[in-house]
């Protein structure tokens, strides 16, 4: 059984909320990352140059 | 073939496929001729697709280009022009791909609301155009303008017309290689723009004119003949451009030379100013 959300702690809703933001952060920045670069010539780009840095 | 959402019209379509996560972006027009109609539901009051709805999509490569049209076969959707190429033309520009590449490798720097923002801005507005590529640079903080160097200043619009910094910077300018002084952008490349002082002295064409007669009082030669001034319009502010070419003559401001050393204008005194004059002017 799940928990209603007057159950929770207030330190577990913040928890939630915090998570809730970071996925929609990490969501924004994948579409924006898809949106940049939609043929993934930038990534392949920085991959290289990450590889002749190593 | 796949079904793809609409999820933005203006001058292009833009249709997300929610299982691949991919969104295409087209630049044709459905619409409804009214011969084969499209469900009453899915057209709005001009007889155009409705945000939200499905659309059936051929995505083929052809020349070394994407094309994305609706299906014929799905629903009547005329495509008026289907010859223009997607993706294949954005990136060939390479102002546009530098901007890219730059926000592309900062996005985990940038704060949340600038991330959105330029999501928003993606999503809307942004098409290849340079006034977009502009606003998108400037939401994204990102500058397009080159460093400071041998040949180009910059001067903040706070700055006087006739304060000596931009004088300087013409006279070591006019005797070094010649160079463009860009009016309206802070030293750190932030755009702020010269309109403040345009409207001071009314108009560009007096603003250009009090600024030659400025140069041609400071200076010993006529430089001021040969000196450029024109406007640019960089977003919402606009941009004075002081092109100085090299000068034959040694231009002396207020009777001091100057000299151009790196990305700052010197001033040359005793010795040092004799040898740039024996050295530059036999």
């Amino acid at each position: 059984m799940s928990k209603k959300l007057s159950e929770y702690s207030i330190d577990e809703l913040l928890l939630m909320q915090r998570n809730k933001f970071l996925k929609l952060l990490q969501k924004t920045i994948k579409e924006l990352r898809y949106l940049l670069d939609p043929d993934g010539e930038i990534a392949d780009e920085l991959n290289r140059e990450e590889k002749t840095k190593k | 073939m796949n079904k793809y959402r609409l999820v933005k019209r203006d001058a292009r379509y833009y249709y997300f496929d929610n299982e691949a996560g991919e969104l295409y972006r087209s630049p044709i027009h459905c619409y409804d001729e009214g011969k084969i109609s499209m469900p009453e539901h899915e057209r709005d009051a001009d007889g155009y697709l409705c945000l939200g709805q499905y659309v059936y999509l051929y995505i083929e490569n052809r020349n070394n280009a994407t094309y994305v049209y609706p299906s014929h076969d799905v629903y009547n959707y005329i495509p008026s022009k289907r010859s223009t190429t997607t993706f294949s033309h954005i990136l060939q520009d390479d102002l546009v791909q530098e901007l890219k590449r730059r926000i592309y490798r900062n996005l985990d720097t940038y704060p949340p609301s600038r991330l959105w923002e330029i999501e928003r801005y993606m999503l809307g507005g942004y098409d290849n155009t340079a006034t977009s590529v502009v606003q998108l640079a400037q939401i994204a903080g990102e500058s397009l303008l080159p460093d400071e160097s041998e040949t180009i200043e910059y001067k903040c619009c706070e700055v006087e017309l006739n304060k000596p910094e931009i004088l300087t910077a013409i006279g070591a300018f006019a005797n070094n290689k010649g160079g463009t002084i860009t009016m309206g952008v802070s030293d750190d490349k932030k755009v702020v723009g010269c309109e403040r002082l345009i409207e001071k002295y009314g108009s560009m064409d007096k603003f250009s004119n009090m600024l030659r007669n400025i140069i041609k009082q400071s200076t010993n030669t006529n430089l001021y003949l040969n000196i450029q001034i024109e406007f640019e319009q960089h977003a919402a502010h606009t941009l004075c451009h002081i092109r100085v070419p090299r000068s034959n003559e040694i231009v002396l401001v207020k009777n001091e030379l100057y000299v151009r050393s790196g990305n700052t204008s010197q001033l040359l005194v005793g010795d040092r100013m004799l040898n740039f004059i024996i050295q530059n002017h036999k």
